[in-house]
């Protein structure tokens, strides 16, 4: 008798045991639909959260107010706002337009590279029912600034269709290299223009690389200390250039751009009292030798002028110096870069569609080049080497820019 | 008299209690066989989706999903036994406004998947389905 009563407990809690685990499972079941709402809204939270952000942080200028963003519907939501407490300079310093903005420069070493910049923004993701801590970092460098000598990239989208020839590269006349393979996606960018300027914001914005723009406030004219307008004597009258020697010393601002009338599409500068406008046909840097002191110079041709076919480095340079050959798209040019009595320049280029030609000896560059277009070597060999002290560079060079994001720490 | 052990009733009672016993045992336990394998398709399901969906937000076409996911899946919405039914519907722009001013687009997708309950001699009994509203990026490069 007590057997059989031990035997049926028994038997009971078995029974017992099997049913609670029946319901646990059942329970299981339903709590993996419910966590896979959870994770698809917070996939749906993190894409709104993200696209929100390019919109807002991707085109220049922004406001600073408003945080912070907030956005609910039914598929998911986010709120966000910057972590630190100065809001208002987060978008100068990424749209270059503010000199009195200082970025954070990381020094240059392997991991790292140099010429960063990060922005970082806190908030939160709707996960069904609840949310969860989420991170948002807007980072930002320079190629050249970061150490890479030599950068080629698809055009934009938009200008592809007009432009003279895809990127390409002809070491040694053999014939056009195509970088990439057929049908590899174009990468969206923007061209180097001189379209905005601050309190009216490019139409286009962000592309991949921020804009270089001529005309704000950031720039300003070389005095007639460095300015000297020229006819070399074993040239024609129309090769007329303009020679900006980076010997002298600084200018009034520390960034200068060579001017140019739209209309004629001469180049105008001043010297002394007067204001010369002249049809320039290319420009002439002179080196400072192996002085590195001096600020930065940047020279920027802008889209409006048609006339600048050409780059000449005289004489060896030291002092860092960026060239910008804005898009040049619809002229076809074939922008020459020769040498003059130079073995060695410290010089950033950037060409924004317009194909660049070497013809320039044996010589050294620290610094880089960024194109959309195409590469071609004339003559002689360039050497690029990193550059490693991007000083200057932050504010004005053109950069890339991206957007990271994280779960928070708990 | 005393008597010793049970009498024909009573083990016929008992008999009868048993039975009962073992009845229900038998009926519950085909009943959780069945939850289970209910349970079973459920989770398999909700692993697809999820699976689907993840492959989705990364750019697959909804064919190249179905073809590489680790179960049987058609467009079917009455998928066969034992197969899972898997359609993403036409995607459209969503224009979306924050409370700071600022628009956005995104780009809004249905998808649905369907899997089928089976009974007991392996027949579709009925279907079950999970449906889940995947948002990306308006701007979505497409993966091959």
């Amino acid at each position: 008798m007590i057997f059989a009563l031990v035997l049926m407990t028994v038997g009971v809690f078995v029974l017992a045991a099997v049913l609670q685990l029946a319901a646990t499972q059942g329970v299981s079941g339903e709590a993996e639909w419910d966590a896979l709402q959870r994770r698809v809204t917070l996939g749906n939270s993190r894409a709104m959260a993200r696209e929100h952000l390019r919109s807002r942080l991707f085109h220049v200028p922004q406001a600073t107010n408003n945080w912070p963003a907030t956005f609910t519907n039914s598929s998911g939501g986010f709120s966000i706002q910057p972590a630190g407490a100065a809001h208002d300079n987060y978008w100068q310093a990424l749209s270059v337009t503010d000199p009195d903005v200082v970025l954070n420069i990381n020094p240059f070493n392997l991991m790292e590279r140099g010429g960063f910049y990060r922005e970082v923004f806190v908030g939160q993701l709707q996960q069904g029912a609840n949310s969860v801590g989420w991170s948002f970092a807007l980072r930002t460098r320079s190629p050249v600034a970061a150490g890479y000598s030599f950068v080629q990239h698809r055009p934009a989208d938009n200008d592809l269709a007009s432009l003279a020839s895809p990127p390409y590269i002809d070491l040694n006349g053999t014939g056009e290299q195509f970088v990439g393979f057929p049908g590899m996606p174009r990468m969206p960018m923007a061209s180097v223009t001189n379209t905005f300027t601050r309190g009216a914001g490019d139409s286009n914005g962000y592309q991949g690389f921020l804009d270089v723009r001529e005309g704000a406030s950031v720039y300003g004219l070389f005095t007639n200390a460095v300015y000297q307008a020229r006819e070399p004597s074993n040239q024609t009258p129309r090769t007329l250039q303009v020679v900006l020697d980076l010997a002298a010393a600084d200018p009034n601002v520390a960034n200068s751009v060579l001017r140019y009338d739209a209309t004629d599409n001469n180049a105008s500068f001043t010297r002394g009292t007067n204001v010369y406008n002249l049809p320039v046909k290319a420009v002439v840097l002179s080196g400072s030798g192996n002085d590195r002191g001096g600020k930065p110079l940047h020279v920027v041709v802008p889209e409006s002028n048609t006339n600048i076919t050409g780059l000449v480095l005289s004489n060896n340079n030291a002092r860092l110096a960026y060239f910008y050959r804005q898009k040049a798209v619809n002229n076809g040019v074939l922008f020459d870069v020769s040498s003059v009595n130079a073995s060695s320049w410290r010089l950033g280029i950037t060409m924004s569609q317009c194909d660049i030609q070497f013809d320039i000896g044996t010589l050294e560059i620290t610094g880089g080049l960024r194109t959309d277009g195409g590469i071609t070597y004339q003559g002689g060999s360039a050497n690029f080497i990193p550059e490693t002290d991007p000083g200057g560079l932050d504010f004005i060079a053109d950069r890339m820019m991206w957007l990271e994001d994280y779960r928070a720490q708990q | 008299m005393k008597k010793n052990g049970f009498s024909l009733v009573e083990a016929l009672i008992a008999a009868g209690i048993v039975a009962i016993g073992l009845t229900a045992a038998a009926s519950l336990v085909g009943a959780l066989m069945a939850k289970e394998e209910l349970n079973s398709v459920s989770l398999r399901a909700a692993n697809l989706h999820e699976q689907a969906i993840v492959l989705y937000r990364l750019g697959l076409s909804p064919a190249r999903i179905r073809e590489i996911l680790p179960e049987t899946c058609s467009e079917s919405g009455t998928p066969a036994a034992g197969t899972f039914g898997l359609t993403f519907g036409a995607s459209s722009v969503v224009a979306c406004t924050a409370s700071d001013g600022y628009s956005f687009k995104v780009m809004s997708t249905p998808s649905t998947l369907t899997y089928p309950i089976i009974g007991a001699e392996g027949s579709v009994l009925s279907y079950s389905s999970n449906s889940e509203t995947i948002i990306q990026p308006a701007t979505v490069w497409p993966v091959p």
